[in-house]
């Protein structure tokens, strides 16, 4: 068990000062280096630092990167960075993002480095050809021996396979998975980065829409983007002089569950909530808005109850009655999350933290946000990593 | 480029599941077995999850099991399944305690159930492979 008093305060006594986002979705004018670092870029921008502030660079490689054990040493070449004090390619899936965070925060608490940009970016869409429509995709499609003799290829039947044993146990509804694409597409008008901000959702035509791997229609599914984001992080003392409001993190911890998810149908949450909850010394009814790795509409359900925030099986019912909604008592995926935004891993759910917690949010804003729960999920539920933000 | 392939695609019989397709083209199916703590475990593993041990060996199984999920697969970009949908997949929890990802034979999409009893049969896909499918237990 961690140390919960002195040690890890001063561990999570970091800030969050800049934050970069390129365009999102089916754009096509940087491959995956240009973007991260067009992100990076925008992220020293908004802090007011120049590239000579950093010292320390976090990158996770999406799929479209050619060498991505390298990735950090590559994108310190692309960026013409002087010398680093602190530098690591990163990949636990969709709980990366806030694991580069937490490894910022302990390499600037351990005096390694001072200023450090944790990156994503990744193109997989490759741009329309005459005649031919855009193509996404195909390294999402991982086919490979015993599983591609029965058609049980990439990701999404993976998830619909636990969902459809969540629905068994639970009585997890359709119903339920619908409302928080509905949900969440309601969220996704007022952001302006979001892909799908002018397209309504309504039950009806969730239920209508085409299946992918039933229980799973297509809106139960994320989006797959093109795009870079980026979040710098320094020591609180120089967050003081930041340009923008430091963002401050307060709390972290990571869980990975052993056990088959379809026997356990639970995240790292129910892990590493608590200890993130214990390190910052606040209790889950202290969160103002919480921004859920939600890969799919059942990965928000699931997460909802490993954070204790209804009982287990009870997420469907919770999303249902409406509280992760806009004027609910747990606003969720405030910007429409990666079902209804962009698609970049566990920085979908991040750089919204940090919108809220400015208080740039503008007709999605939640009034008086002040503590917001982040969450990173990869794998199949596999890993999980949490950070607790506050408004310094 | 070549012509866009239409057969099954299929895992290779050899390496450490070779015993396992030798047996499956006899009808016979099998479960790796840790000869240290006795763990049953699918697919095959180099060590044994649970005591480490390398010293794993092939047994004959039951071959019967329940459906513990499924998925109804609508959309596949695979030539071959493509032309096949709505097909399932199903996640056959084993008596000996193992999880298979395999599918439901016999049985339409709309007849499979969460708690279906059933049974292991092999096709004939290849000359080297017979695949392991299940069909409800009547």
């Amino acid at each position: 068990m961690v140390d919960p008093a002195g040690v890890n305060r001063a561990v999570s006594a970091q800030a969050i000062v800049g934050l970069g986002l390129t365009p999102q979705g089916r754009v096509f004018d940087h491959g995956y280096a240009g973007f991260a670092v067009r992100a990076v870029e925008l992220a020293l921008a908004d802090a007011g630092l120049r590239k000579q502030d950093i010292d320390g660079l976090l990158v996770n490689p999406g799929l479209s990167w050619s060498n991505p054990a390298m990735a950090s040493v590559a994108l310190q070449r692309a960026l013409g960075l002087g010398d680093l004090r602190f530098s690591l390619s990163m990949n636990i899936g969709g709980a990366t993002a806030a694991a580069m965070v937490q490894t910022a925060c302990l390499a600037i608490a351990s005096g390694l480095a001072t200023t450090v940009a944790c990156v994503f970016s990744d193109a997989p869409i490759k741009p329309p050809r005459p005649g031919g429509g855009a193509k996404s995709a195909s390294p999402y499609a991982m086919a490979r021996g015993w599983d591609a003799a029965y058609g049980y290829f990439g990701v999404n039947p993976r998830y619909a396979m636990i969902a459809k044993r969540h629905m068994h146990e639970y009585g997890t509804s359709q119903d339920h998975l619908g409302r928080v694409a509905t949900i969440q597409r309601d969220w996704a008008r007022d952001n302006p980065a979001a892909e799908m901000r002018d397209r309504p959702l309504t039950l009806a035509e969730y239920h209508s829409s085409r299946w992918i791997a039933e229980p799973f229609h297509v809106y139960d599914c994320c989006l797959v983007s093109n795009g870079g984001a980026c979040v710098i992080v320094t020591s609180s003392e120089r967050a003081r002089d930041s340009a923008r409001t430091p963002i401050t993190v307060i709390g972290f911890a990571q869980g990975h569950p052993a056990g088959d998810p379809l026997e356990t149908l639970t995240t790292g949450a129910t892990i590493a909530g608590p200890a993130a909850f214990s390190m910052a010394g606040i209790s889950r009814d202290d969160v103002d808005v919480a921004e859920l790795y939600d890969c799919y509409t059942f990965t928000v359900i699931v997460t909802l109850e490993d954070y204790g925030f209804c009982a287990k099986g009870d997420g469907g019912l919770f999303v249902d009655s409406g509280a992760t909604a806009r004027d609910g008592a747990l606003p969720v995926n405030t910007g429409g999350g990666q079902l209804s935004s962009f698609y970049m891993w566990g920085m979908t759910p991040l750089v919204e933290a940090v919108i809220q917690l400015r208080g740039d949010g503008a007709g999605r804003q939640v009034e008086g946000a002040r503590i917001a729960l982040v969450s990173g999920n990869g794998g199949i539920l596999a890993t999980h990593s949490c950070l607790l933000l506050a408004r310094s | 480029m070549s012509e866009p392939r239409v057969s099954r695609p299929l895992p290779e019989a050899d390496g450490r599941m070779q015993p396992f397709w030798e047996a499956a083209r006899r009808g016979v199916f099998m479960l790796q077995r840790c000869k240290r703590c006795d763990a049953r475990r699918f697919p095959a593993a180099e060590c044994c999850s649970n005591c480490l041990a390398s010293d794993l060996e092939w047994t004959r199984a039951s071959g019967v099991g329940v459906v513990h999920s499924f998925v109804v697969i609508h959309h596949a970009v695979d030539p071959y399944f493509a032309s096949r949908t709505p097909y399932v997949v199903a996640d056959v929890k084993l008596a000996e305690g193992p999880h298979i990802t395999s599918t439901i034979v016999d049985s339409a999409p709309s007849e499979v159930s969460i708690g279906n009893r059933v049974e292991v049969a092999f096709e004939a896909t290849s000359e080297t492979i017979r695949l392991p499918v299940f069909r409800r237990a009547v």
